[in-house]
């Protein structure tokens, strides 16, 4: 089935792309969104961008100037009262007016349905779109669109922390819009074309209409039948590496990619996994892998992935963020807010790698909600490190030392040169760059390293009032040189660039390409890396002056990431467990029962208090409290009555598997479980397993059969013991 | 209590097994005649262990609380040179007798409390609370990370924890459903090892009885799926742990779903905490007679860099803390009454913090820290160590300078509570503690 194609959805892209990055400018982007539910609902998009250089992040804007930023910020915000179908202005706020009016086609393309039929709708979508200088004349340093809503303004405005980097080579992958991701996997998700056409019926200028929650992507043929297995150990499928890239470099593979890999033999299977990498590390598929990871020398600049559905979940999500009171030109979102955005890009984004590093970033440099209250301080972060996530590591470590959300966290906020607070010096060596060796040693630095390096930090701070951002206050900053592994690090005391000199060191540091190797290596190949895959990673992180897109080539590349005996070989985590099982079963309604199983269980996103973040090994994870809870949340998705309700299926379905399963056409015993193993363990199972899943699934009335009302308890019972196989637990 | 879920096959055949590999003792009790035949029940010991019905709660501080703001030398002038009055902008908690923020004085012993540790001071006057203000261990590297692993390890080079090796090398003295626990989202380090240890969290809703009519079905299967032979149904490398996890888990959920909710007695008086709803748990589930030997329980938020505090109206970070810890343990103790006799609460803390307070009204990281027993025959007062408390807090009298330096090794305390709570022999104690070298603490009566 063809699937819609991403380029004639995307205007809110080309938009923001047709104006992104004009210096000293404030971009707006106005486009309407509404969703059935609740009646008609407008959000506001503004994009903000600003003149390279004085990034929070990466530039270095003094306390003075950020001083005059706060009154100054743009409106970004979704505006209340606008429901019922308000006529509003969102630019006449802002105090700017709608200048040009911009023509974007909208293909919508239904699911697979009972009939198969499908149809496009074509849409005129005007959207107001205006760029203006700023008229307070007042550079906005704090540029980070944290409050902009749709994952196309956050990627641009990571282009534009990546254009205001001190690295050219950080240049992002997915940063920008405009380019096709391949047609095969990752289908958007559709909405219902009933409720389009209601809706637009009497919607002047409406863009694009999505549903409360967006129904589920198009998948394609589904899976071959499967028959019984013989007995004994079942052996990896001879499509196992199309398997493989999706269980590690995604968040778990969707209906449509599992069914699209189901048919694959297994030189197929590895043409389109190698192409899928590609494409996921913004690399031409066409063209052989690049061959100078160990040099400083540039790769080609990352090919974006568009990923418009996303987009409008996210901006549907943000709708709900308040206006911090009282700088009601903030959006504070709440912890749950935050979690839920996060959650909605995990589970959904076609930019899974990317996600997959943003996480690992986010997670490497740990911070905890609740240390500072400020929802807007953790998306801040989180869209720096997904402007950075394959960028260069010591720009990572700068975002990461300079957000608020660390700087409150780890005391640099109240960093003094009268005795400096050694927090986040310390932290920042054990883990973030150096780390300790196998007896917990320190692996390369000393107490009077971390002593040094909390004098270097002094008078870094937060801005005045609640807007994320970055503020270097002179008169807190400690006199006279530091050394830092054995480096002098001269006097500065104007600016941040001591701090800066003294992580650019830290980064540079053997240990510290070491430590991030192992780690990622640990992350994506295996719990116990082999010691060559740790010195290969290791040496490419070091020539290519950490270059994170190198690293990950290197690890993909890698003949263990290769080998089949890593394959299945991971044990989830709690996080990776339950965005598995929606993006498996092609999961449509609300992030909330993850969000709230993965706090209960123990892996609550921005609420880690300890700054080591969530560990990646078993040993963390194989306990009866996680397992509870995993099992807990398989038996949520699919036993009526046991939690709160879980859609996935299509959404013609009513949630009833056994039509979900009859729309596709499937009817014997081997195509449902042929079709079912493939969403949860890659076809995989011995026989004694298979005959459980045979035994439940003729449990509605004797013998199996989809018009029987009976079997669709046995299918909810047989669908939840997939999930509860131990075979699961592993990625 | 009903304990029909229990019975299932599955769940005999491993408790079965567990009770055979630890030599079982008599202790028969009525949950047990139901679950285990009865010649099992008889294979006893030659003399009941005097580990029977005894219980050991390990409290973890996470984060390294500040030892010398929770039990203050306030005799001390010195202190408050390091770290001046709360009345004059200082983190120094108030002598005694000072209005408010006053510390509370450990009579005769020149320390006193900080006074968010009120619900403590009672069972110090009463003389059943062990004070250690100077607890930790040579060799400390101030991290977190490396010096909780040393202590819940009992040493740095070994990798599981010294609790899980107690389990391995000491037989229960009577058949429990439910041995040891961590109460947490995960098992602490000092119960992870090569005995399964279950972690969990909130008691009541630990259970799977919402699934209703499926649940018969769902569990078989499950339990079937884990029955497999791991090297026959996959090559995962964590395959043994993983299929052992499972049948684990629905005992342990059956177990659990047996004793109901928590119902405090005596008029105990928990926080409205985690902390306080994990000590209450813990409490329940020591009444329900479910055999619980080993717990540990965690509470965070010690790391005090900046707006430590200090009591009273000058109360921040830390009182609101130590409130917390003080209360749930107070609540726990004032719940069990006369079963505390055979119950010790020990509390840990991975090390202390600086002497001299920083710029930010905190403290970094040190080494020594106060620790915690009360409970079972354990001893009142302040345990100062061999060494002494330093007769004056100048640098010349710290640990390079900066730090409180240990007079009391962790590994004793764990010594004493293991040789005079759980009897535990020379032998035993040197496979739990292998190599060192008890100097008693006399901790206990």
């Amino acid at each position: 089935m063809a699937l819609v194609k991403d380029e004639q959805n995307s205007m809110l892209s080309k938009i923001a792309e047709s104006m992104w990055l004009r210096p000293g400018r404030i971009s707006v982007c106005v486009a309407l969104s509404l969703w059935a539910m609740q009646g008609l609902y407008i959000s506001v998009y503004a994009v903000y961008a600003h003149e390279g250089g004085t990034h929070p992040v990466s530039g270095s804007p003094s306390a003075s100037r950020h001083s005059l930023l706060k009154p100054v910020r743009p409106v970004d915000s979704t505006l209340p009262g606008v429901k019922e179908g308000a006529t509003i202005s969102p630019a006449s706020e802002s105090g700017l007016k709608p200048s040009k009016k911009k023509k974007a086609k909208v293909t919508i393309k239904t699911p697979a349905t009972e009939s198969q039929r499908s149809s496009v709708i074509e849409q005129t979508a005007p959207a107001q779109t205006k760029m203006e200088e700023s008229t307070s004349g007042t550079k906005p340093a704090s540029s980070i669109p944290f409050g902009a809503p749709a994952m196309a303004t956050m990627m641009n405005g990571s282009a534009a922390m990546a254009a205001a980097s001190p690295s050219p080579g950080s240049a992002i992958a997915a940063a920008a819009p405009g380019a096709l991701a391949s047609s095969v996997v990752g289908g958007p998700s559709t909405p219902s074309n009933k409720s389009i056409q209601r809706l637009s019926a009497g919607i002047p200028g409406l863009t694009r209409v999505i549903s409360t929650p967006l129904p589920p992507e198009t998948i394609a043929t589904p899976a071959p039948p499967l028959d019984p297995p013989t007995s004994g150990l079942p052996a990896a499928p001879a499509n196992w590496f199309g398997y493989h890239v999706l269980n590690r470099l995604t968040f778990g593979g969707t209906p449509n990619q599992l069914n699209t890999v189901s048919h694959m033999t297994a030189a197929q299977a590895r043409d389109w996994a190698t192409g899928y990498m590609k494409e996921q590390l913004g690399l031409d598929p066409a063209q052989p892998w690049p061959t100078n990871l160990h040099s400083a020398s540039l790769l080609p600049p990352a090919n974006p992935i568009v990923d418009t559905d996303t987009d409008l979940r996210l901006a549907a999500a943000q709708g709900a963020w308040k206006k911090d009171d009282p700088e009601p030109t903030v959006l504070k979102p709440e912890l749950q807010q935050v979690q839920d955005h996060d959650l909605i890009r995990k589970t959904y984004s076609r930019r899974q790698l990317l996600e997959k590093m943003v996480y690992f970033w986010d997670n490497h440099f740990n911070t905890d909600y609740r240390s500072h209250f400020r929802g807007q301080y953790e998306v801040y972060e989180n869209q720096a490190f997904r402007a950075q996530a394959y960028g260069r590591f010591v720009d990572l470590l700068i975002a990461s030392g300079k957000s608020p959300a660390m700087m409150v966290y780890l005391n640099t906020d109240v960093n003094k040169k009268e005795n400096p607070n050694e927090n986040y010096a310390r932290e920042v060596l054990e883990l973030h760059t150096l780390g300790v060796d196998e007896q917990g040693h320190p692996a390369g630095y000393t107490q009077a390293d971390i002593n040094e390096a909390a004098k270097a930090f002094t008078g870094w701070t937060v801005p005045e009032g609640s807007a994320p951002g970055f503020r270097f206050v002179s008169s807190r900053h400690s006199p006279g040189t530091k050394t830092v592994l054995g480096q002098s690090v001269a006097f500065d005391g104007s600016g941040p660039t001591e701090g800066e000199r003294v992580l650019q060191i830290l980064a540079g540091h053997p240990s510290t390409a070491r430590h991030l190797a192992k780690k990622l290596c640990e992350y994506f190949v295996s719990e116990a890396p082999s010691s060559a895959l740790i010195t290969e990673v290791a040496s490419v992180f070091s020539d290519s002056g950490g270059d994170i897109r190198k690293v990950l080539i290197a690890i993909v590349t890698s003949p263990d990431f290769n080998n089949v005996a890593n394959y299945r070989s991971l044990v989830k985590t709690p996080l990776e467990y339950v965005v598995g099982l929606y993006r498996n079963l092609g999961v449509w309604s609300s992030q909330e029962p993850i969000r709230r199983r993965l706090t209960v269980a123990g892996q609550g996103l921005f609420e880690m208090p300890p700054p080591t973040g969530y560990k990646e090994k078993s040993d963390h994870w194989l306990n009866t409290h996680v397992l509870f809870h995993e099992t807990a949340m398989a038996y949520e998705a699919t036993i009526p009555g046991f939690g709160s309700t879980v859609r996935f299926g299509s959404d013609t379905s009513a949630g009833q598997t056994r039509l979900w399963l009859r729309n596709l056409g499937l009817r014997t015993e081997s195509e449902v479980l042929g079709f079912l193993l493939n969403l949860t363990t890659d076809r995989v199972a011995t026989a004694t397993e298979y005959q459980i899943y045979l035994t439940t699934l003729r449990s509605g009335g004797g013998t199996f059969n989809l018009d029987n009302s009976g079997t669709e308890a046995a299918l909810d019972r047989t669908l939840a013991s997939m999930l509860t196989n131990p075979r699961y637990l592993y990625q | 209590m009903d304990h029909c879920h229990c019975c299932s096959s599955a769940f005999q055949q491993v408790s079965r097994r567990t009770v055979l590999k630890r030599a079982m003792g008599l202790a028969a009790t009525a949950l047990a005649a139901n679950m285990f035949p009865l010649e099992m029940l008889f294979q006893s010991r030659a003399q009941a262990a005097s580990n029977a019905g005894k219980t050991l709660v390990v409290v973890f501080q996470r984060g390294g609380n500040d030892g010398l703001n929770t039990i203050v030398p306030y005799s001390d002038p010195q202190y408050y040179v390091m770290r001046p009055r709360s009345t004059n902008g200082g983190i120094g908690i108030l002598p005694p007798g000072s209005g408010d923020g006053s510390g509370l004085d450990l009579t005769g012993s020149g320390f006193a409390m900080h006074p968010s540790l009120l619900p403590l001071h009672g069972l110090y006057t009463s003389n059943r609370l062990a004070v250690l203000p100077a607890a930790g261990f040579a060799g400390s590297t101030q991290s977190h990370f490396t010096d909780q692993d040393t202590i819940e390890h009992g040493f740095p080079e070994q990798r599981d924890g010294w609790l899980n090796r107690y389990l391995a090398a000491v037989p229960a003295a009577g058949s429990s459903t439910l041995r040891a626990a961590a109460i947490g989202d995960d098992v602490a380090k000092s119960l992870r090892g090569t005995v399964l240890v279950p972690s969990m969290t909130d008691v009541a809703s630990f259970s799977f009885a919402r699934l209703g009519s499926s649940k018969a079905a769902l569990e078989a299967n499950l339990r079937a799926m884990y029955a497999q032979d791991p090297a026959s149904s996959t090559t995962n490398p964590a395959r043994s742990s993983v299929h052992a996890l499972g049948p684990e888990l629905f005992n342990r959920v059956a177990a659990i779903e047996g004793i109901g909710a928590a119902s405090p007695q005596n008029g105990a008086a928990y926080p409205n905490s985690t902390f306080g709803r994990e000590m209450r748990d813990l409490a329940h589930i020591i009444r329900s007679g479910l055999g619980l030997e080993v717990a540990t329980v965690d509470i965070g938020g010690w790391d005090t860099h900046d707006d430590q505090g200090a009591g009273g109206a000058a109360a921040n970070r830390q009182a609101g803390r130590l409130a917390d810890f003080s209360g749930g343990i107070r609540a726990f103790v004032d719940d069990l009454g006369p079963l505390m006799n055979n119950v010790v609460v020990m509390t840990c803390t991975e090390f202390g913090r600086t002497v001299r307070q920083n710029a930010s009204g905190g403290t970094d990281h040190g080494k020594a820290s106060a620790w915690f027993l009360v409970g079972g025959s354990v001893k009142g007062g302040v345990y100062k160590g061999v060494a002494g408390w330093p007769s004056s807090l100048t640098e010349a009298n710290l640990d390079e300078g900066r730090y409180i330096r240990p007079t009391v090794e962790f590994r004793d305390i764990f010594a004493d509570v293991l040789v005079k709570h759980f009897g535990a022999s020379t032998a035993e104690l040197g496979a739990v503690l292998p190599g060192h070298v008890h100097t008693p603490v006399e901790l206990f009566v």
